[in-house]
């Protein structure tokens, strides 16, 4: 069951990730990933003592992955003048 | 029982923040999250990395209030309703918080079945079984810190726009 609950998680993870339209609705989806992530972990963790510590390093990567997003995020509100997705678009050039 | 309902917590926190419109209460609705996945964890007995999950989610909903002001989503002066709802409800979820905090540790085994549950024990595994992780991470993160010093400048900014 804890599995289901993980599951359920990122579930609404992936449908933030896909159907927010701007960048910080995306970069929540990604958070929500990595929570589901970690509690995936953590509830292996009983029968596998290694989830734990992976789990927490799960964690910290969410971290470094929310720095990132919302770095870029600014980068594009800056360039474009808007925190939508499309503003990506145009950032690779 | 104290897991499920840290499971219902995070589950409804995560339908909140996908279903909702602003940014802010997005970021909210993630620490509400946050601080079920971490209750979870305390109920299993994983007191250091249920901490570290408060933390983090605690930094994460700062830095989302932030950025929602900082890219535009400016909080509506003189309505009333927003006024008590910025009041209360972080009052009502740290309350909430607090109250789940009380009961789940009455609920954490005291010698978890687990050998890395402890603190001094997930410590040594991280150090010893899983040190190229470490280091992968540590770099990650160096990499994160100059990128987004690099995407912040106001030189490189401008240079684009032009």
């Amino acid at each position: 069951m804890m599995v289901a609950v993980a599951l359920t998680l990122m579930g609404f993870g992936c449908v933030a990730v896909m159907t927010r339209r701007s960048f910080l609705g995306v970069v929540v989806g990604l958070q929500l990933l990595s929570y589901s992530l970690a509690w995936m972990f953590v509830s292996a963790g009983k029968a596998v003592e290694k989830g734990h510590v992976i789990a927490m390093l799960v964690l910290l990567s969410g971290l470094a992955q929310l720095a990132c997003g919302l770095a870029i995020a600014a980068r594009v509100f800056l360039i474009k003048k808007t925190s939508s997705m499309r503003g990506l678009e145009e950032l690779k050039r | 029982m104290m897991i499920w309902v840290s499971a219902a917590v995070a589950i409804v926190g995560a339908a909140w923040a996908v279903f909702t419109r602003s940014t802010r209460s997005a970021g909210l609705a993630l620490w509400v999250c946050g601080l079920g996945v971490g209750g979870g964890m305390l109920s299993m007995g994983l007191e250091f990395v249920a901490i570290t999950q408060w933390i983090l989610s605690t930094l994460s909903v700062l830095g989302f209030s932030y950025f929602a002001v900082l890219l535009g989503e400016e909080p509506q002066e003189g309505s009333r309703g927003i006024y008590w709802k910025s009041k209360l409800a972080p009052l009502g979820i740290g309350v909430m918080f607090c109250a789940l905090v009380w009961f789940a540790v009455g609920d954490v085994p005291e010698n978890p079945k687990s050998p890395a549950a402890g603190i001094s024990e997930i410590g040594r595994m991280v150090v010893t079984e899983h040190l190229v992780s470490l280091e992968v991470l540590g770099i990650a993160f160096l990499v994160v810190v100059i990128g987004a010093g690099v995407l912040s400048r106001s030189e490189v900014t401008r240079k684009e726009s032009s």
